[in-house]
């Protein structure tokens, strides 16, 4: 209800203005690196590599039976973890740090989903959760501590357990 | 109920919410407090605070009406200035960041921009899990009831003295994922006082100016049209206004007086600069929760839900309780949700509330969640309002993947007394950062 009311107002803004924020951003993007593409979600693992350039990250890779951990170290204490099955798909991701990593880069083709419940809930200051039956996001915590995880339940490998990821 | 329900108008004016009986009690329990019933708070390190429609139209409508967010009115000068000064009412009252956030307007484009070496205006961010804020970097006086903090630096949003489209590692996407907080309307105020646990906002990581190099989403150098990100020295970044005052500068207590059940349309209180500093601001018998110096987090036990979350925090920028309940709880209805509860009846539960790092103190806070939709439209304090976190069972602070937080947003500030402590300090034989509160 106070959701509404807030949401009816903001939607005020210039969606021109919108549209050329976008156009700029991609323009500087493809200027200045290349290499990004679209990302990871969901996606070949190979996609992992063009993150860790895009955050410039240091990469550590774990192999357990079911699938593989690569672990994102980026600047500043942020860590990012894809999770890759043995058919080579990112089927989980997940963050945690001071500050939020760039979930457009992470969640791929999904971060549409994430940006609509970011900008549905009212709270600027509550977590933004995304339950559907292909796909879980969950992003929580506050300045200098956020945390958070993403993860497509059709495509998590059997006998695996996403509250058990590491 | 009633009884309460009429005793919460006077305790405006009577006293500070503390010691006060709780909403669903009948009787005061004068042993709980070491003020059981005390004067209202007075001096110059004390401010009203306020719980209402927030900042309002010409026509007087409110242009946002946002529930449970809380305000204080004050004042900011030109560095050395007594006279070119503006007052600005409505600034939200956040125990969860740091530093002061403003919109951009003339007076605000007449502060001094702040540079770094070679002349360059610095951009600056903060992430707010579902929106952020951006802005150029600026000084200003502070003044918040009587005291004052000389030459900080701010963030004034939507400012033309840098680029006003905020970098993606800011906003999270080139669209932006998050919503950007750059009007009065979209944030529910006329600007945002982050007097929070820590000096300056993302502190040394961010003055590194080594590998590691500091995270994104903080600081950045903004040359003519572009920004790109940068170290800053502590110095330099948005601080904390209260640990610049010259006393009352190692925290501060927020008293909200107590509502009853259904909520209320106003409430009011007190913001209380220094703790065991003055008279007004000793901690008593409150609990001291000793907090990561790192993050600021506590930690939070259940019997329901995440059971136990290592990444807790109280914080008065939330407006409600943001945890995983009991199965009772239903989330609202819609898609995408809107991320409170509404149960179909209110619930009633508990939760332990644990320092960082060691088992004692530990308390089991009593409260309630009542649904949503429940709440009138002029209904804007609430101390039973709230939401899931995100479900991520079985939590481990050991295991980056699964973290989980209680928040204890600004239901549980009313009719409590609630202790931010300041990092750096030792308060009572406490180190800070911490968090303490008055019990019940």
């Amino acid at each position: 209800m106070m959701i509404d009311r807030k949401s009816s107002l903001r939607r005020g803004g210039s969606t021109a203005v919108r549209v050329r924020t976008a156009l700029a951003c991609a323009l500087v993007a493809v200027t200045l690196n290349p290499r990004i593409a679209s990302a990871t979600l969901g996606e070949d693992g190979t996609t992992v590599e063009r993150d860790r350039v895009q955050m410039q990250a240091q990469r550590n890779v774990t192999q357990s039976t079911a699938y593989a951990v690569h672990e994102l170290q980026l600047p500043g204490g942020l860590q990012v973890h894809e999770y890759v099955t043995s058919a080579n798909k990112v089927f989980a991701v997940s963050w945690n740090g001071p500050s939020i990593p760039d979930l457009q880069v992470l969640l791929g083709a999904h971060f549409a989903r994430f940006s609509a419940a970011a900008h549905a809930s009212g709270r600027s200051r509550a977590p933004v959760v995304v339950h559907d039956a292909d796909l879980v996001i969950q992003s929580a915590g506050r300045p200098r501590a956020f945390f958070g995880m993403a993860y497509l339940p059709q495509q998590v490998p059997a006998g695996v357990r996403v509250e058990q990821l590491r | 109920m009633t009884a309460v329900a009429r005793s919460w108008r006077l305790a405006l004016f009577a006293s500070a919410a503390v010691g006060l009986c709780s909403c669903g009690g009948g009787s005061s329990n004068s042993s709980a407090s070491s003020s059981a019933s005390p004067p209202p708070p007075s001096g110059p390190n004390v401010v009203t605070m306020v719980v209402d429609s927030g900042p309002k139209d010409s026509s007087g409508n409110p242009i946002a009406a946002v529930i449970n967010q809380a305000y204080v009115t004050i004042k900011i000068c030109v560095p050395g200035s007594t006279t070119s000064c503006q007052t600005l009412d409505h600034i939200w009252v956040d125990t969860g960041s740091t530093g002061l956030r403003l919109f951009t307007s003339s007076f605000a484009s007449s502060l001094p921009l702040s540079t770094d070496g070679s002349g360059n205006a610095i951009g600056s961010c903060s992430q707010f899990l579902g929106a952020y804020t951006w802005g150029a970097l600026r000084s200003a006086d502070i003044t918040v009831g009587g005291k004052t903090a000389a030459s900080v630096p701010i963030q004034v949003i939507g400012d033309s003295g840098i680029t006003t489209i905020a970098p993606s590692t800011c906003s999270n996407g080139s669209g932006g994922a998050l919503q950007t907080l750059d009007t009065a309307a979209a944030m529910g105020a006329n600007g945002l006082l982050g007097i929070g646990e820590f000096k300056q906002d993302c502190g040394p990581a961010c003055a590194s100016t080594t590998p590691p190099n500091p995270p994104t989403g903080w600081y950045y150098i903004c040359p003519a049209g572009s920004c790109t990100q940068t170290s800053l020295a502590t110095n330099l970044q948005m601080q904390n206004p209260v640990s610049l005052f010259a006393t009352d500068n190692n925290g501060v207590l927020v008293q909200l007086q107590s509502i009853a059940a259904g909520g209320a349309g106003t409430a009011s209180g007190y913001l209380i600069f220094g703790i065991n500093t003055q008279s007004n601001n000793m901690l008593g018998s409150a609990l001291v929760f000793a907090a990561d110096t790192n993050n600021g987090t506590i930690r939070t036990t259940t019997t329901y839900g995440d059971m136990s979350e290592p990444s807790s925090f109280i914080d008065s920028g939330s407006n409600g309780y943001f945890f995983n309940g009991p199965t009772s709880l239903t989330a609202c209805p819609g898609t995408p949700p809107n991320g409170f509860y509404c149960p179909s009846s209110t619930v009633s539960l508990s939760a332990t509330m644990l320092p960082i790092s060691a088992n004692t103190p530990s308390f089991a806070f009593g409260f309630n969640i009542a649904s949503a939709s429940s709440f009138s439209s002029t209904t804007y304090a609430a101390n039973d309002l709230g939401g899931p976190d995100i479900r991520n069972p079985p939590c481990d602070n050991t295991n980056p993947a699964n973290l989980c937080s209680f928040d204890w947003g600004l239901p549980f500030f009313y009719g409590r007394s609630v202790f931010t402590a300041i990092e750096g300090a030792t308060i009572n034989g406490n180190a800070t950062p911490f968090f303490a509160a008055s019990t019940p």
